[in-house]
């Protein structure tokens, strides 16, 4: 048989397919099962935000950045009130209370995000159990949430100027006795995965992305610290109160699926260790500004324009609003790490095998949500 | 805040170039020409370490005459620093893709082209990011309407019986 | 005349009593795996969700029938078809409990008292993967299932080669190819486990890579390639194909206690047919649990790294462990 005999296979991976996280279409041409050329085709989930957002007050857009990255709403939350911050002046003027309770819900939806994404990610390389395992704790933040918000998906608790209320009493002893569990139930995902030796030769040296490669493309977030890069906005570019804590950025230089999974999971731990301080510093006092307590008042920030960005756990969120002085915004961009994770999906998989493709979707934490706006 | 050693080194090398520079918000903002803006953005990339493309986008003002602005973040790792680069573009005018840059510009130039019809020369894999392939039109362009055209053949809602059929209405003011 | 009426009773009755373990099967599958899960499983139907499987086999039935347009609809239909009936052939010579001795000669539990059981039952495992390699090919070029039937194809190849290689040391002990004789022989010795751990260690394994389960169940990865072969089945066709899994995966553990740990023979309560009876099916009720632990355990292996533990770790070893016992049986070495 001589090579031109030889045909590749294209091979259409979703938007309906068990292992692309929603709505992600890969159009594979594959050598056998070696992949040669990728082609990510994304926007089955467009709803059309961008375009919203011009026809919205600021207030109205505030729960549309819920649906942005459906799993992290708190995270959205808070970048979006950042961004807004920053284009009124107002960044220094957020009651200090209303920082702390955004840290902590921010970090508890950042646990939360994690352990979707564990379940998930085991679940794609074949082991199904962790994935039940990581739901029983996520119960415990759904309802921490539901307690202080009255929701248990779409929070829209963080607002422009603080937060909508208040955190109770009994969220804190929620939240003191999450912080006793966690750390021994985490210990169970890594007995289960960690040392295992099929899920070690699954995830060692595969989807392979190097420092540099890695900036090139875009990639942010846990991705970005898995490929050796020390990099997170938190302390970096610290926002909130994340300057006042004490916290370490975990970071793996192999940039495999491996090195990936090992700075989720130490993340959470981190995260637990920022819950702890927040308990203790946490300051009385209002939660929200006075001036944005009134939701139907309209905001009119000044002409001007501005980038705010925050670390989610897929990676770097950022908003960019052009404001022309009215109670909507001119243009507002909506930087979504998952959009560009799809597009270095190619460079990531060329030359791996078709299971290794679900392994790397998996590895970058796709929710399409908010890649397709 | 951008050191100012950036603008300056700008401004030496590409003189008349720089349109403008400006600030809001604590952003430094960048105009330039269209002509040289892929080499300022090479230039920013390789000498002065500007190395993440946060995103690349652009704004619509019909009013003006070359209505388009092209805008691109660009962040340093090494130094922190982010800067804010702007260029206008007519309509149908074509943009020099920066694919050959950032490879993240690809996915971006996508959404760009996608969303408001501004064409890339030299990206391989221009096409639409987020919208079917037919689809008309551009939609973050301003006069897009917000909602369906009821005679299209997308507008589904026109299958629906009499009474279920909703009224073609923009979104209201609080 | 007498055989032929007690086959065709044996056939009937065997024919249910697999069909029925299937069925219960599926309930014990979801049941256990629910309980490693921290989940409650089927409860509703019967007593503890008992009637849980007979109320899926029902919806299966009402289910509608697709066949896509593009198929080859003769090879359509026939793929589950010899699916199934391999997946019983097989169990047809498998004996069902030890024998006993009656007036008129001994009496076998197995439908077919064959001389060659083993070669039956090779013959029929190797026929019984053309179910799935049909499956693939006839689904009118759709992609899933071509790439599912192409990795079935190379991974039965690859493990029926070990499979048969680990049998091969107990048969040449024994040296004979019946499964009572070989459960005899290992009543004047120790179990064969003890002489061969190295052949019950690569036969454990590839018994896994043959019925096609967790870890090694890439020809059906539901979350590579959607349940692999079959796709495009729908409704009863459908269920037939893990159907016959379930049956291969009782036969494998059948096979497993037959030729390694000594079929009905127990350490301290033996003789007697109940005795038998009970520890040959408490041995075959643990394969097939460790079946369904495995499959709540572990992840799943790729493709190259499955081919790799077959022909480059597995193979020499199984064929080294096979010069070893032809040398100790020429020998003669004091335990052989």
């Amino acid at each position: 048989m001589s090579s031109s005999d030889i045909r590749t296979l294209e091979l259409n991976m979703g938007p309906q397919h068990p292992s692309t996280h929603g709505v992600l279409r890969l159009v594979l041409r594959l050598n056998g099962e070696k992949i040669e050329h990728t082609t990510p085709i994304v926007g089955y989930l467009h709803r059309g935000f961008e375009k919203m957002a011009e026809n919205m007050t600021y207030q109205q857009f505030n729960p549309i950045t819920d649906r942005l990255n459906y799993i992290t709403s708190m995270n959205n939350n808070l970048t979006y009130a950042m961004a807004m911050e920053k284009l009124l002046g107002v960044e220094d003027k957020v009651p200090e209370r209303a920082q702390y309770i955004r840290v902590i819900v921010a970090e508890l939806n950042r646990i939360g995000s994690h352990l979707i994404w564990l379940g998930t990610h085991a679940l794609d390389i074949g082991a199904m159990t962790p994935y039940f395992y990581c739901f029983r704790e996520r119960e415990m933040i759904v309802d921490m949430f539901e307690e202080i918000s009255g929701a248990r998906l779409l929070y829209d608790y963080v607002r422009i100027g603080g937060v909508a209320k208040d955190i109770t009493a009994k969220f804190m002893d929620m939240l003191k006795e999450f912080i006793k569990i966690f750390p021994e139930r985490q210990k169970e995902y890594h007995t289960l995965l960690t040392k295992n030796r099929i899920w070690l030769k699954r995830t060692k040296d595969v989807g392979v992305i190097n420092a540099e490669d890695a900036i090139n493309w875009g990639i942010s977030g846990p991705a970005l610290r898995g490929s050796g890069i020390e990099w997170d906005l938190r302390k970096k570019k610290p926002y909130a109160v994340y300057s006042e804590l004490n916290f370490d950025i975990p970071y793996y230089p192999e940039g495999d699926v491996y090195a990936r999974y090992l700075v989720r999971m130490d993340e959470m731990l981190q995260s637990i260790r920022i819950l702890e301080q927040c308990i203790n510093k946490i300051p009385e006092g209002p939660y929200m500004m006075d001036e944005f307590k009134k939701v139907s008042k309209p905001i009119k920030p000044p002409a001007g324009e501005s980038y705010g960005y925050a670390e989610n756990p897929t990676g770097e969120l950022g908003f960019y609003i052009i404001s022309e002085g009215k109670n909507k915004p001119y243009r507002m961009k909506i930087r979504a790490p998952s959009f560009v994770h799809a597009y270095a999906l190619p460079f990531m998989i060329k030359g791996s095998l078709l299971s290794d493709v679900v392994a790397v979707i998996g590895s970058l934490d796709f929710v399409f949500g908010e890649s397709d706006r | 805040m951008l050191d100012a050693k950036v603008i300056d080194a700008l401004k030496e090398k590409f003189g008349e170039d720089i349109v403008n520079v400006s600030e809001s918000c604590g952003d430094s903002i960048v105009n330039v020409n269209l002509d040289s803006l892929h080499d300022i953005l090479g230039f920013l990339h390789s000498n002065l370490s500007f190395d993440y493309l946060l995103f690349l986008t652009a704004a619509d003002y019909p009013k003006r005459e070359k209505r388009f602005d092209i805008i691109y973040q660009l962040r340093s790792t090494a130094t922190f620093d982010e800067i804010r680069i702007k260029a206008e573009v007519s309509d149908g005018e074509d943009v020099e893709s920066v694919s050959d840059i950032w490879g993240s510009a690809i996915g971006d130039e996508c959404e760009t082209y996608d969303m408001f019809g501004i064409k890339f020369l030299n990206n391989a894999e221009l096409r639409r990011a987020l919208m079917p392939d037919d689809w008309e039109g551009y939609p973050l362009r301003k006069e897009y309407p917000l909602k369906g055209n009821e005679f299209s053949d997308r507008y589904l809602d026109k299958y629906l019986p009499e009474g279920q059929r909703h009224q073609i209405t923009h979104t209201r003011m609080p | 005349m007498s055989i032929v009426i007690w086959g065709i009773i044996k056939f009937i009755v065997v024919l249910s009593i697999v069909s029925v373990y299937v069925l219960f099967m599926t309930w014990f599958d979801r049941k256990v795996i629910a309980r490693m899960q921290n989940r409650v499983g089927p409860k509703l139907i019967g007593f503890h969700g008992l009637w849980q499987p007979l109320a899926d086999a029902i919806k299966s039935l009402w289910k509608e029938d697709t066949v896509p347009d593009k198929s080859y609809k003769f090879m359509f239909w026939l793929a589950p078809i010899i699916s199934i009936t391999t997946a019983f052939a097989i169990s047809f010579v498998i004996p069902f409990a030890p024998p006993i001795k009656t007036a008129s000669g001994i009496f076998h539990f197995s439908v077919a008292h064959l001389n060659v059981a083993i070669l039956f039952v090779f013959a029929f495992l190797g026929l019984s993967s053309y179910g799935v390699l049909y499956a693939g090919i006839s689904s009118g070029g759709s992609k899933y299932p071509f790439i599912g039937a192409q990795r079935e194809g190379a991974q039965m190849i690859s493990y029926e080669i070990i499979l048969a290689l680990s049998i091969l040391n107990p048969i040449l002990m024994s040296q004979s190819l019946n499964f009572e004789t070989i459960v005899a022989a290992q009543t004047h010795h120790l179990w064969y486990v003890f002489y061969q751990p190295v052949a019950f260690i690569t036969y454990l394994i590839a018994m896994f890579a043959v019925a096609g389960k967790v870890p090694f169940d890439l020809p059906e990865a539901e979350s590579e390639i959607c349940c692999g072969y079959f796709v495009e089945y729908s409704g009863m066709k459908m269920g037939l194909f893990p159907f016959a899994q379930y049956i291969v995966v009782l036969v494998l553990s059948a096979i497993m206690v037959l030729l390694f740990l000594g079929g009905w023979t127990g350490p301290f309560w033996s003789g007697g047919f109940f005795a038998g009876l009970i520890w040959y099916w408490i041995k075959v009720a643990f394969f097939i649990f460790l079946f369904t632990w495995a499959w709540a355990t572990f992840p799943r292996y790729r493709y190259d790294q499955l081919m790799d533990i077959g022909w480059k770790i597995l193979l020499p070893i199984a064929v080294l462990n096979i010069f070893w016992t032809g040398f100790a049986l020429t020998v003669g070495l004091p335990f052989f």
